[in-house]
């Protein structure tokens, strides 16, 4: 009896304790993964992941004032119908919500520096830079003076954005136990959204487009040749550089050869030193070595031919943005209409903003490229004790941001951020976050001063261009846009075409600049001198501006704006190299009768304007020194350039050998001298054209570190050699025939999360960065390439007939990585060279049930 | 023996139930309840045990296969293997959720039999024999 008793004892201890271990086991975090119980058992975790969009649903909706229709098309795109605007701003909150939420939720985390909170200490220097950038600050004040404006009757657009983010915390409110995986992932439950958010992931859009250093790293080098050769400077970072086309073509071509004269100046050896510290800490901060890196391959093409050109008689309108491949992607696809307004537009919207950044109503469309105008200057003062610097000559105190950082697993940090008059100082306070170069009580402060850094009125200027009926009107509302700047393309179905670059364009004053030294906001400015002084912004009407050009089409490629006619403005300093719009005025000056299947194919176009710039000089400069019968593997490399097309096939050879050939030519040209004398980023590529067609004994072919001179041609054989060598040992495999292209060159779309399973891809691609259809890769590692970025979406405006207009994205509709809108879009459509009609032309009352996946209907509650 | 089979069909009912009812509460832990009352309602701990791990696995499974069926849950699974086994072994989270609840049910009839057995033995015993003492 006792030894029964004793089991029985030993075995519900055994089971109670086996059940605590089981449930401790499935309630602890593994690796990155949250506890295995709550995010994988039924009733938990991805179980209460939301699924497709019910095919009919039906929801009274407090505070509705008419029926509002979202009918979802075969791509999952909404078309949104009511008789009441504010009603539709809701309903597209409320789709965006649905579809994007956890992706809405990190852009205003971002913005407002709160991502810590859901990712502990690591996020918090993050966190800490863009606090102090100050995208939440100038999004409270931008908030503040819309309120005002309302209240005096200037702006009328506040209801919208409000019902828009009531949408989007009904979503919020009714879905509570239904939130997207990367919550249960993370742990965390959405707040309710509220106008700054908004406001906020607008100039996150800014910042994400527009945030540079290049007037540091450019100070490097200015400072690096300013000892050896001032001139070597102005070679390298011309202002002008050559071989551009300018986006305005009514302002002169430009000559081949631009170079500035420079002279030399005294070396600020401190400003080098903490310069150089300070880019090094920031280099180690993931997302801005993420933005240095893209800049510049962040771009757009957008082109527009007029009735002449077309084969329908009418304007054709093509854009395609170049935001990076996250998935799900920055863009969302949305049509909205709405009776009383008259209001009819179909368009990418961010999802966190209620308006469309491209797009067409009924009357007229836009397209946008980065207008890379320099609203960015940075300016080093020397200190004054701690509360104190030197501004203009004078002693000046800081002003201050205090924040409370609240930091996941651990007490809230104290922040505070010290402001001069012209912006944050952003180098003291990176040392205790585990970057590199601790900070050690430097006598110099660095502060960027911003234009996004300023009350901007960019809502009030998209609002009334989707309510614009003409090109006067759509120039009126264009006119109160301010940043990221961008090159507006237009057309509409009046026939017209335009083109003008928009944003705000600061004048600086350059009078107290040292002689020898490059204004225009190109290099920091020294603040306790108070030189470059923003003095007034560039008026609307004074920027270039195309209208109806007697070409018949017009490009914008992030290349130079205008030509060498246009001198009312400096414009600005970074721009594309100009290879895209080379090869885009080439396919449209020399075609006619362009039908929207043609456009179709100039968006997905990967010929190379590059390698048609440098190929002939490497096959020319191979053959010259081997004549008749080269050694068999460079005949090989020869056959494949020779019988190339300039196609970045991914299918081809050819592409492979020149690319690498490429790189290592402007690496043998340009290395020399930039290691020896620590300079810092490289020439443009148009740079290096230039030396190559118009100077082939530049000093810059030649090596400084040999006892010889070499001059272009012989840089170019010591590049095949380096080419061959490489490529070779990358494939394993001597035949040059066989280095396709696609092996080294893929496509990958990362997942926002970061986590590899929820990645797209790699899939074998064509183009280059430098191709219309840009997909850019790295070749300095000896691994395959691969491309995070390229157009992010292909839209077409047919203005003959605004329903046969075409779009696609590159992704999908839906965030949700369980719906089959997560990558739809991108395996059947980006990836295949297709589009998919925007059914625009569809009403509420017509939407052909054989589109329709899914349709919500909105009742005003009690109605 | 009838009347045992019946209650270990009522019970593998009782226990298909509260385990469907408690998928609507977000505390897994709570699955342990369905074992522990299927242990409680058959005397014979086989059947307890057989009823608690079946009811809470056909539960589990109908669950996993109505969502996998309705919200394509089968694809999360797959993403979320893949961060550990590699691509491709959603099935095994499957099988893992699947099995684990059975042996949460296992363990919950064991716990509940035989806690139901000390009860009877002591508690009750001890009220028995102080009522008898009163007597």
């Amino acid at each position: 009896m006792i030894t029964r008793e004793k089991k029985d004892i030993i075995k519900i201890v055994s089971a109670i304790l086996t059940t605590i271990i089981l449930m401790t086991i499935f309630s602890i975090p593994i690796l990155n993964i949250p506890s295995l119980g709550g995010l994988l058992f039924p009733g938990n975790g991805i179980w209460k992941v939301p699924g497709e969009i019910p095919v009919r649903e039906l929801q009274s909706i407090s505070g509705l004032n008419n029926d509002v229709t979202i009918i979802r098309d075969e791509w999952g795109v909404p078309h949104i119908y009511g008789s009441n605007e504010s009603d539709v701003f809701f309903a597209l909150g409320y789709c965006h919500a649905q579809d994007r939420l956890f992706q809405m939720d990190m852009f205003r985390r971002i913005a407002r520096g709160k991502m810590a909170e859901i990712l502990g200490f690591s996020a918090l220097k993050d966190d800490k830079l863009n606090l102090a950038i100050g995208m939440e600050y100038w999004a409270n004040l931008t908030l503040e003076k819309a309120y005002e404006m309302q209240d005096m009757g200037q702006i009328d657009f506040i209801p919208t954005v409000e019902r828009y983010i009531e949408g989007i915390n009904h979503y919020i409110d009714t879905h509570k136990n239904e939130m997207p995986l990367e919550y249960y992932l993370l742990n965390f439950e959405p707040q309710k959204f509220e106008p700054l958010d908004v406001i906020s992931i607008l100039k996150f859009v800014s910042l994400y487009y527009s945030w540079q250093y290049n007037d540091l790293y450019r100070y490097i080098n200015y400072e690096a040749f300013n000892s050896v050769n001032p001139v070597w400077y102005s070679e390298t970072h011309t202002p002008y550089l050559p071989y551009q086309i300018p986006v305005c073509p009514n302002y002169g071509e430009f000559p081949q050869s631009s170079f500035a004269e420079s002279l030399q100046s005294e070396k600020n050896e401190l400003l080098v030193e903490e310069i150089s510290r300070f880019l090094s800490n920031i280099e180690n901060i993931d997302f801005q070595k993420e933005l240095i890196d893209s800049y510049c391959s962040k771009g757009s093409n957008n082109w527009v031919i007029d009735g002449i050109k077309s084969n329908t008689g009418a304007p054709i309108l093509c854009n395609d943005q170049h935001w990076g491949w996250p998935i799900p992607t920055f863009l969302y696809e949305t049509h909205v209409v709405s009776t009383d307004t008259n209001l009819n537009f179909y368009g990418y919207t961010v999802p966190g903003l209620s308006f469309p950044i491209v797009g067409y109503n009924q009357y007229l469309g836009w397209g946008a490229t980065i207008f890379p105008a320099d609203h960015l200057d940075w300016y080093y003062f020397n200190t004054d004790g701690d509360s104190n610097y030197i501004y203009n000559g004078s002693s000046v105190p800081y002003s201050y941001r205090n924040y409370e950082i609240k930091v996941k697993g651990q007490k809230p940090v104290a922040f505070t951020v010290k402001d001069t008059v012209h912006g944050p100082v952003l180098n003291t306070f990176l040392a205790n976050e585990g970057v590199s170069n601790p900070f050690e009580d430097p006598n110099i402060i660095l502060a960027p001063k911003y234009l996004p850094n300023s009350i901007t009125y960019e809502f009030v200027a998209i609002y009334d261009m989707i309510h614009a009926k003409n090109r006067a009107e759509f120039d009126t509302a264009s006119s109160n846009y301010a940043s990221p700047p961008i090159n507006m393309v237009y057309g509409d179905i009046y026939g017209n075409i335009a083109i003008r670059p928009t944003g705000a364009i600061p004048i600086r004053d350059d009078s107290k600049i040292p002689i020898g030294y490059y204004g225009n906001g190109s290099l920091p400015y020294n603040g306790s001198n108070g030189e470059g002084e923003w003095v007034d912004y560039a008026p609307f009407n004074e920027l270039p501006n195309t209208l109806n050009p007697s070409q018949h089409y017009l490009v914008s490629a992030n290349q130079i704006a205008a030509g060498p006619d246009y001198v009312q403005h400096f414009l600005h300093n970074d721009y594309a190299e100009g290879y895209r719009a080379r090869r885009l005025n080439e396919l449209l000056n020399y075609s006619e009768d362009i039908s929207v299947s043609t456009m179709a194919g100039f968006q997905f176009d990967i010929n190379s304007s590059m390698g048609k710039a440098f190929t002939p000089y490497f096959i020319n400069a191979t053959e010259n020194y081997y004549g008749l019968s080269p050694p068999s593997q460079i005949d090989d490399v020869l056959e494949e350039l020779n019988g190339w097309d300039y196609v970045m096939d991914k299918e081809l050879s050819a592409p492979t050998i020149y690319r690498k050939w490429r790189d290592f030519f402007k690496s043998y040209t340009f290395d020399d001298e930039f290691s020896t004398y620590n300079a810092l980023t490289k020439p443009r590529w148009s740079v290096l054209e230039y030396f190559m067609k118009e100077n082939e004994t530049s000093h810059w072919f030649d090596d400084i570190n040999t006892g010889g001179t070499e001059n272009r041609d012989d840089i170019i054989l010591i590049a095949l050699n380096a080419t061959i060598e490489w490529l070779e040992d990358f494939y394993d495999d001597p035949d040059p025939h066989n280095w396709k292209w696609g092996d080294i060159h893929k496509l990958y779309f990362r997942s926002l999360t970061g986590l590899p399973s929820l990645n797209l891809g790699p899939y074998e691609g064509g183009g280059e960065g430098y191709t219309v259809n840009p997909s850019g890769i790295s070749m300095n590692e000896k691994e395959v390439g691969y491309s995070y970025g390229g157009a992010a979406h292909r839209l077409i405006i047919d203005f003959s007939n605004l329903s046969n207009s075409r779009t696609c994205i590159a992704g999908g509709q839906r965030g949700l990585s369980n719906s089959k809108h997560y990558s739809d879009q991108l395996t059947e459509l980006f990836l295949q060279g297709k589009h998919h009609l925007t059914y625009s032309g569809y009403s509420v009352n017509n939407f052909p049930d054989s589109l329709t996946e899914s349709i919500i209907y909105f009742k005003p509650d009690g109605g | 023996m009838e009347k045992e089979k019946m209650i270990l069909l009522l019970s593998f009912i009782v226990v298909y139930c509260i385990t469907s009812v408690l998928t609507l509460i977000p505390v897994w832990h709570l699955i342990i309840i369905p074992g522990i009352i299927a242990g409680i309602m058959n005397k014979s701990m086989r059947y307890g045990i057989l009823a608690a791990s079946t009811g809470v696995l056909t539960c589990w499974l109908v669950y996993v296969l109505f969502g996998m069926a309705t919200r394509n849950t089968y694809t999360i699974l797959n993403q979320i293997g893949a961060l550990l086994f590699g691509s491709g072994s959603g099935w095994i989270f499957m099988l893992l959720i699947l099995l684990i609840g059975a042996i949460f049910g296992l363990l919950g009839a064991v716990i509940g039999n035989i806690g139901l057995v000390l009860v009877n033995r002591y508690v009750l015993s001890e009220n028995r024999k102080l009522k008898s003492l009163e007597n």
